[in-house]
């Protein structure tokens, strides 16, 4: 034991000067700050400081005590250099986890000693890789916050624990539980770990004890070749895990509340607000079904908090909602919604709705009750609003309105106080402001909507806005981790082989310049996409077009211009192009811009071709739609979108006609598809055709174009 | 054995810094954002934890087996993040001659510092004291390289 004295001082010095450091570094702190620094610095140092001898209970004893000793000293450093105050209680809470961690770790780098030596490996090799390989997976551990945060990020909407498993996973973390401080809030975490916008559960301290000593047991029986015995723990800790379950049987309280009071429309999209409350933070699965379609999500729940969640989804007159834990359902109800056959008109005004409002439904509604996604407003055909209410809005409340005046939903805003001033609509009402006005009283609301309701709304949408009809370009990313795991690969297989120095540094070296060429030599991959849009009896239609090149090439990346589409341009005016200018064919050939591994240049291209194509459409008497082809040559197959669905039909020769059932259509499926709904009025009606991009010279090999071409009853519209 | 366990050290570091740049990377691309940052970003985060480990391992490694030994131990921790470091400045805006540079760096520092646990074992006895006073030292040089270089970054 005495000659572990010069380690656990050593150690003890050290931390108390990375303490400080790091406090001076962290400036004013909290009493729950300083004692997590002075638990983690000791805690996460004290792997280098254990004893290179053989393994004894002595080694074991100083290996996970005398941590705790140093952490002693340094919260008394802490006090005395930077006169931080430290929680005693915490501070004794965080020093038990220590020990079980500690323990542990000793017994996992013993185990690892024990077995290398059995695969002929030396005492002192042997120790050496033990204690390594357990200090590198405790700090990889810790860092885990860190470096799995972005994967935490990417995989929470599919899998809502994933952020607390890797906040579980790091040592650090456990720590900060048992001394009551907020990690991810810390200032450094916060600035460096995207867990901290996330929803993550700390882990509960005797949760965490429990897990280190069995963790512990497990190892010493492991190594002690007691497999009776670890067989025995793993049935403990089995029933221990199913009698916590078994506690799950407690009150739920389950709350769904329709946007627009209830009201929607058959075939549109509404919105239902979700609230949970549960008396244990707990996973669950919340389940709504209607008509057959079902909306699935998984909410974490932290004790006694609620839980509100807006989820968009298709109106039926009943809507059922099921929350399930481990696929056994906790909760059940019902909701009723009103569906309107008449276009629907949101009131949102302090004042009495003033209609009539030439056949539509008025349905007045309070601020708050205003839906949180923008897909809930295609359940009104319009919204009346008070400016003066505006300020109420909370953030995802303005954003979906925003979007559904962009996207030419008819608004009416109320402002008796300055009728001219749009305010935050200027910049974003969409479709030339056609389907928006403003109002000084709510008695001129009517004639104003009257005006909206005879307007067209025909804007083919903004170029770069077509990226969502591609989606993303996740092919060089793909690659390049691939090519990250060969090497990966190859420097394992290569450190199987040969221990040699020389290797170890030219095999990675090699490998380094073959990544680089691998990246160098690629061709930017491109994709376009062009829409074009007609209105009724129109003929010309208007296309934008947008091309995207991933690049992987560091420097000048060379892109060829496709022919035939018109003024192209870079779709950003900040990026820095050189184009290549064909003077014989009198147009940009190519452009060059300046490429990185994972970057993407943009051109977008805007004009018009000629139309020949001719339909018209008429109800028939009983609620189907007979489309007729109105023109001199035939059409060709094609998409009907209609009332939030879509009908595919074959070709049309001159002069024939196809009968659609509403009953049979379907939902969108692609991006061109959504696109193709979104742009087409909900009392209006459209057909989707994809075109040849054949004789475009120079189109990628992943092109496509769309013509979105209105329809009425007369080609006249 | 010492260059083996060099090359499973900084395998696990370059591996948990490649990760957290591919999610990044990924995230950047899904969204229609910037990711070069993210790379500039990798290629500092990469130099720091490599040269933080070096700082750590060679002290006591050249204090308990010898320079050679401590040499066999560094270079490889440096070594195996080059085709990370690659790529990543592939995807960047930092300039080349200051990529190129702090891997130079970074080799002399793996050079040299197995020098100081040299220095130790010239002057103590083999023996517990001995290595904790390698190790203390490694974690102190560590901590001002940390100081240093986040100094710089954040200066520049």
């Amino acid at each position: 034991m005495k000659s572990g004295l010069p380690s656990v001082f050593a150690l003890a010095a050290v931390s108390c000067i990375v303490a400080i450091v790091l406090a001076l570094r962290a400036g004013p702190m909290s009493p729950a700050a300083a004692t997590f620094i002075a638990a983690a610095a000791p805690a996460m140092l004290a792997p280098l400081f254990w004893l290179r001898e053989g393994y004894t209970r002595d080694r074991l004893l100083q290996s996970a005590l005398g941590p705790v000793l140093a952490m002693g000293i340094v919260a008394l450093g802490l006090r005395i250099a930077v006169g931080a105050s430290v929680a005693p209680g915490p501070l004794a809470l965080a020093g038990l986890v220590m020990v079980a961690m500690l323990t542990a770790a000793h017994q996992a780098a013993a185990l690892i000693e024990d077995t290398l030596r059995r695969l002929g490996a030396g005492d002192s090799p042997a120790r050496d890789w033990s204690y390594w390989a357990v200090t590198a997976m405790l700090w990889l551990a810790a860092a885990a916050p860190l470096w799995l945060g972005p994967l935490a990020d990417l995989f929470a909407g599919a899998r809502p624990r994933l952020p607390t498993f890797v906040l579980g996973s790091s040592p650090l973390a456990h720590l900060a539980a048992a001394a009551g401080y907020d990690i991810l809030r810390g200032q450094w975490f916060y600035a460096h770990s995207s867990l901290g916008a996330l929803q993550v559960d700390y882990p509960r301290l005797p949760l965490l004890l429990s897990a280190y000593i069995a963790a512990a047991v497990a190892l010493t029986l492991l190594r002690a070749g007691q497999a009776r015995l670890l067989g025995v723990l793993a049935v403990s800790v089995l029933a221990v895990s199913l009698a916590g379950t078994a506690q799950a049987a407690e009150p739920l309280d389950v709350e769904v509340i329709p946007a627009w009071d209830g009201w929607s429309r058959p075939g549109r999209v509404t919105e239902v607000e979700v609230r949970l409350r549960s008396q244990r933070s707990e996973a669950v699965e919340v389940v709504l079904a209607a008509d057959g379609a079902s909306v699935t999500t998984r909410l974490a729940l932290d004790a006694g908090q609620a839980s509100i969640n807006h989820v968009p989804m298709r109106a039926a007159e009943t809507i059922t909602t099921a929350v399930r834990r481990n696929g056994k359902e906790r909760a059940s109800l019902e909701s009723r919604l009103s569906l309107s056959e008449s276009p629907l008109l949101a009131w949102v005004a302090p004042l009495p709705v003033a209609g009539p409002f030439g056949g539509f439904h008025p349905v007045a509604i309070e601020p708050e009750q205003l839906p949180r996604t923008a897909a809930a407003y295609s359940s009104i055909d319009a919204l009346v609003i008070d400016r003066r209410l505006m300020a109420s809005l909370d953030q995802q409340q303005l954003s979906a309105l925003l979007s559904h005046v962009a996207g030419c939903g008819r608004t009416i805003v109320v402002s008796p106080a300055s009728p001219a001033d749009e305010g935050l609509f200027r910049a974003a009402v969409g479709c030339g402001g056609r389907g928006f006005a403003t109002v000084a009283s709510a008695g001129e609301v009517a004639s104003s909507l009257a005006a909206i309701v005879a307007r067209s709304t025909t804007t083919p949408p903004a170029a770069p806005s077509l990226a969502t009809v591609m989606g993303s370009d996740l092919r060089v990313w793909y690659a390049v981790t691939a090519l990250l795991a060969v090497c990966a690969a190859a420097i394992v297989i290569g450190a199987v082989f040969t221990s040699s120095l020389a290797a170890a540094i030219a095999v990675p070296a090699l490998l380094a310049t073959a990544s680089l060429w691998f990246v160098q030599a690629r061709a930017p991959e491109s994709r376009l996409t062009v829409w074009a849009e007609a209105g009724v009896g129109e003929r010309v239609a208007q296309y934008q077009g947008l091309l995207l090149a991933s690049e992987s090439r560091r420097g000048s990346v060379r892109i060829p211009v496709p022919d035939t589409l018109a003024r192209p341009q870079t779709c950003h005016d900040d990026d820095r192009a050189t184009w290549e200018w064909d003077a014989a064919a009198r147009r940009f050939s190519a452009v060059q811009v300046e490429g990185r591994l994972f970057g993407r240049a943009s051109l977008c291209f805007a004009g018009e071709f000629p139309v020949a194509r001719a339909a018209v459409i008429r109800l028939a008497g009983d609620g189907r739609m007979v489309l007729s082809n109105a023109g001199g040559s035939s059409l060709p197959p094609g998409v009907l979108a209609w009332h939030g669905g879509l009908l595919p039909f074959a070709a049309l020769q001159p002069a024939a006609r196809v009968t659609f059932d509403p009953g049979s259509a379907a939902r969108a499926a692609g991006g061109a598809q959504g696109l193709a709904l979104s742009r087409t009025p909900l009392d209006a009606q459209s057909i989707l055709w994809p075109l040849d991009l054949g004789r475009v010279q120079h189109a990628p090999a992943q092109s496509q174009a769309w013509l979105l071409m209105r329809i009425g009853p007369s080609e006249q519209g | 054995m010492s260059t083996r366990l060099g090359l499973a050290l900084g395998l696990g570091a370059a591996t948990a810094v490649a990760a957290w740049w591919l999610g990044a990377s990924r995230i950047a691309i899904v969204g229609g954002t910037d990711a070069a940052n993210f790379a500039g970003d990798t290629l500092f985060a990469l130099m720091l934890v490599r040269a933080l480990l070096t700082a750590v391992l060679a002290p006591r490694a050249a204090a308990v087996g010898g320079y050679v030994a401590g040499l066999r131990l560094c270079l490889p921790v440096v070594s195996v993040g080059w085709p990370v470091a690659a790529l990543a400045w592939a995807a960047s805006n930092e300039d080349l001659v200051r990529a190129l540079a702090a891997e130079l760096g970074l080799l002399a520092g793996a050079v040299l510092a197995p020098l100081v646990g040299r220095a130790l074992a010239r002057t103590m006895k083999q023996g517990p004291a001995m290595e904790a006073m390698a190790t203390g030292a490694g974690v102190l040089i560590a901590c001002g390289l940390w100081l240093a270089l986040t100094g710089l970054a954040q200066g520049s």
